[in-house]
C-alpha cells in the first residue's frame, strides 16, 4: 500500500516538472512546442513501425469534467494558479475528517489519501478549467428532455441513497465496471499493448472491476447492431501518428445508472490518442447521441507515463472481494428487523 | 493426443534443424530450432501468436477425465439404476451433464498428498456449491485457459496481455523485467520468456481461493505454475502447463492440451461479465423481497409438469 502512495508521490512530482517545462499550458501543439526537450523528440516507433503507445499510463485528474461556474468564460488557468490549485488539494482541510457515526457518508469517507486512489490532486496536463474542450463553455449539451432526466435521476439517487432492498439499490457497490470513456480516478491507470493488426488496453479499476478492451485495427465492420456491450464495439486506424478509435454497439446501462453522462446505447464515441511527448498521451473523446445531447462534444485529457518497471498496475478483483455487498444488505435486513 | 504430438514435434523440429542447415542462415542458429510454419512477429525473430485461441477440450469438467455423468450434483439412484441430476439441475436435462473427457495430466493421475486427496473428494461432493467459478470469480491459472472460453492473446513488444473470455478475467506476462507485486492475485505474477519457438512463463503469487476444475482439483497458496505454450502451425498451439505444490502434491506434475485458432472471419473475444448475472444467487437470500421463488416447465407427456419451489436463508456458515 505504502508502494502505491509513495508512486502516487512521484507522478504527482513528474507532472509538475512537465508543467514547469510546459511553461503557460495551452493546447497540444502549443505544449509540445513549448517543451525544449520536444524539439528533439520524436515518436518511438513499433517493431512494425506504428506509433509506440505501449506502457502504463495515468489520467487521473481533478479538473472537473464541465467547467465550473467560478470559471465561467476562463478557458485555462495560469501556472500559478495550477499550482494553488494542487497545494490546496493536497493540503486539504477535513480530507480524513469523519461524517456523523453510522451514516452512510461516514462509511463511504472513511478513506484517506493515502489508503484510496480515489483523490486526484493533479490539474489535467493543458492546465484547462474543464475536460470539456467543445463546445466552448464547457458544458455538456443536453437537450432541455434529457437535462431534466439527468437531473432527475440524480434526485432518485440521492433520495435513496441508503436503500438495499437488494443489490440494484448499490449500483456503486456491485463491481459491475465503470464506463467509457473513462474520466474518473477510479478507472484511470491502463495498460496499452500493441500488435500491427490490434492493440488491448487493460483499464485497472478496483473499485468497479476493471476490463480488457481488445481494438481490432484491420478494418472489420462493427457487430451487428443487436449484440451490445458494457464498453461497446471498438473499431481502430491509425490517421498519421494518432490512434482513432471508433465504439458503438453500447448496452442500455439505464438500469444500473451508469450511462455516460446520461448517454443512451446509441452513444458513438470517437477517441483520438496521440503520443505528444515521450510521457505524455493526449487522449481525446468526441461524443455523440442525438437522443441526449444537441450536438457532439469533446473533452481532451493528458495521459502521463508511468513507470513500467514499478510496475505499479493491478489486477482488478472488486467482485471478487466484494464481501461488502453482502453485509450492507445482510445489515438491512438486521435493521428491518430491529424496527 | 499427448504421443501424437511429440511425434509431430519430433518431425517438426528434424524438419527445422534440416532447413535451417541447408540455408546455412545464422540468424536461425541463434534463435534455436524454429519452427518455419509458424508466423512471425513482424519485426521480429519471433513467434507470432497474437489473435483469439482456444482450447477445445472438456477437461474443465475433470482434469484427470471422466465418463459422461448426469449431472454436476448427482442424487443417489435407486437400488438397481444410477445416480440421477439432483434438484438444483434436475429441469436443465441433458443440457446440465457433464461431458466425458480423455482429461489432459500427463500419466494420468494428480499426485495428492494423502490429506489433500481427501479434501479434493470432498470438495468434489460439494463442488456446486464451493467452485469458485459458480459464482463468477476469476478462474485463475491454469484452467481459465481451457474454460472453454476464448482467449485473446495480444502480443507486443515487451508484454503479452491474455484476456480470458470467462468473468473478464486476464493478465500480463512480462517479457522484460519489472517488479513483483509481492501480494497474492486471482491471476498470478507472469514472466515469460522465448526458448526458441516456446514461450515459457513462470506464473507466481497466485491466490488459493481458486480452483483446477469443475471437480474439486484445488491448490495451495504456495502453488506456482510453469507454462509453455509452443506453436507448431499457424493455427495450433501446443500448451503444457507443469503445477508445483508440494503442501498438495507429492510431486510436480503437468497438463497438456492443444489451443486452436479461431478460424472464422473477424473472430473476437466479446464481454461475458457475469457478476450482475450471478447476484440473485449470491445476494438473492438478502433481499427485502425474495425474487426467484416459484417455476413450473411443461416438458410435454415424456416429463409432466416440473414445478420447483425455492426458499433463501441466510447461511450458517460465516462467509469471511
Amino acid at each position: 500500500m505504502s508502494r502505491l502512495y509513495s508512486a502516487n508521490v512521484s507522478l504527482l512530482a513528474t507532472a509538475t516538472v512537465f508543467l514547469l517545462l510546459a511553461g503557460t499550458p495551452a493546447s497540444a501543439q502549443e505544449l509540445s512546442a513549448d517543451s525544449e526537450a520536444a524539439d528533439q523528440w520524436t515518436v518511438p516507433r513499433t517493431p512494425w513501425g506504428h506509433p509506440d503507445l505501449q506502457g502504463i499510463w495515468d489520467s487521473k485528474t481533478q479538473t472537473p469534467l464541465e467547467r465550473p461556474s467560478e470559471y465561467a468564460g476562463k478557458e485555462y488557468l495560469t501556472q500559478e494558479e495550477v499550482d494553488a490549485l494542487e497545494r490546496r488539494t493536497v493540503e486539504a482541510e477535513g480530507r480524513d475528517e469523519r461524517a456523523e457515526t453510522g451514516t452512510v457518508a461516514d462509511v463511504e469517507g472513511a478513506y484517506n489519501q493515502a489508503f484510496s486512489t480515489f483523490f486526484a490532486t493533479k490539474v489535467v496536463g493543458t492546465g484547462r478549467t474543464s475536460l470539456i474542450v467543445d463546445p466552448a463553455d464547457g458544458q455538456i449539451p443536453y437537450t432541455p428532455l434529457a437535462k431534466q432526466l439527468v437531473a432527475d435521476r440524480a434526485e432518485k439517487n440521492r433520495a435513496s441513497r441508503e436503500d438495499a432492498d437488494g443489490p440494484e439499490d448499490r449500483p456503486s457497490d456491485r463491481c459491475l465496471g465503470f464506463t467509457l470513456p473513462c474520466t474518473s480516478p477510479l478507472c484511470a491507470f491502463s495498460r496499452l499493448v500493441q500488435t500491427p493488426d490490434s492493440l488491448t488496453l487493460y483499464y485497472e479499476s478496483g473499485h468497479w472491476g476493471g476490463a480488457y478492451r481488445t481494438i481490432p485495427l484491420d478494418g472489420r465492420p462493427h457487430l451487428p447492431s443487436h449484440i451490445r456491450q458494457w464498453h461497446g464495439d471498438a473499431r481502430g486506424h491509425w490517421e498519421d501518428e494518432t490512434l482513432v478509435v471508433d465504439t458503438t454497439n453500447f448496452s442500455d446501462m439505464e438500469n444500473s445508472r451508469t450511462s455516460f453522462g446520461g448517454a443512451s446505447k446509441e452513444m458513438h464515441l470517437v477517441e483520438r490518442f496521440t503520443r505528444v511527448e515521450s510521457n505524455v498521451i493526449m487522449y481525446r473523446a468526441t461524443i455523440e447521441d442525438p437522443e441526449t445531447f444537441t450536438q457532439p462534444w469533446t473533452i481532451e485529457m493528458t495521459w502521463q507515463k508511468a513507470d513500467s518497471s514499478e510496475n505499479l498496475i493491478f489486477e482488478s478483483a472488486c467482485h471478487e472481494g466484494n464481501y461488502a455487498l453482502t453485509s450492507i444488505l445482510a445489515g438491512a435486513r438486521v435493521l428491518e428487523g430491529a424496527r | 493426443m499427448r504421443q501424437r504430438y511429440s511425434e509431430a514435434m519430433k518431425v517438426v523440429l528434424v524438419g527445422g534443424v534440416l532447413l535451417g542447415a541447408a540455408a546455412c542462415q545464422p540468424a536461425m542458429e541463434d534463435e534455436g530450432m524454429m519452427n518455419s510454419d509458424v508466423p512471425r512477429l513482424e519485426g521480429t525473430t519471433h513467434p507470432d501468436i497474437h489473435g483469439v485461441w482456444q482450447a477445445f477440450s472438456e477437461v474443465e469438467y475433470n482434469l484427470e477425465g471422466q465418463a459422461a455423468q448426469a449431472a454436476l450434483v448427482l442424487h443417489e439412484g435407486v437400488p438397481n439404476g444410477s445416480p440421477v441430476p439432483n434438484a438444483p439441475v434436475l429441469a436443465l436435462g441433458a443440457l446440465g451433464g457433464a461431458p466425458p473427457s480423455l482429461g489432459a495430466v500427463v500419466g494420468g493421475t494428480i499426485p495428492y498428498r494423502p490429506e489433500a486427496l481427501a479434501q479434493r473428494d470432498d470438495n468434489r461432493a460439494h463442488a456446486i456449491t464451493r467452485d469458485p467459478a459458480v459464482k463468477c470469480l476469476m478462474p485463475g491459472v491454469p484452467r481459465a485457459t481451457y474454460m472453454g472460453y476464448p482467449i485473446q492473446i495480444t502480443q507486443g513488444t515487451s508484454k503479452i496481455l491474455m484476456a480470458y473470455g470467462f468473468s473478464n478475467a486476464g493478465r500480463t506476462v512480462h517479457l522484460d523485467e519489472v517488479d513483483a507485486p509481492g501480494i497474492d492475485s486471482w491471476m498470478g505474477h507472469s514472466v515469460g520468456r522465448w526458448d526458441g519457438d516456446t514461450l515459457v512463463v513462470e506464473v507466481s503469487e497466485l491466490i488459493e481461493q481458486t480452483w483446477l476444475d469443475r471437480s474439486g482439483n484445488f491448490h495451495s497458496a504456495g502453488m506456482t505454475v510453469t507454462e509453455r505454450y509452443t506453436p507448431i502451425t499457424p493455427y495450433h498451439i501446443e500448451y503444457e502447463a507443469t503445477i508445483t505444490d508440494p503442501d498438495t502434491f507429492t510431486e510436480p506434475w503437468t497438463i497438456a492440451l492443444p489451443l486452436y485458432k479461431r478460424m472464422e472471419e473477424h473472430a473476437q473475444v466479446l464481454e461475458y461479465r457475469c457478476v450482475e448475472m450471478v447476484e440473485e444467487l449470491i445476494y438473492g437470500h438478502l433481499r427485502k423481497e425474495q425474487l426467484v421463488s416459484h417455476w413450473e416447465g411443461d416438458y410435454g407427456r415424456r416429463g409432466g409438469t416440473l414445478v420447483i419451489d425455492v426458499r433463501r436463508e441466510p447461511t450458517s456458515e460465516p462467509d469471511l
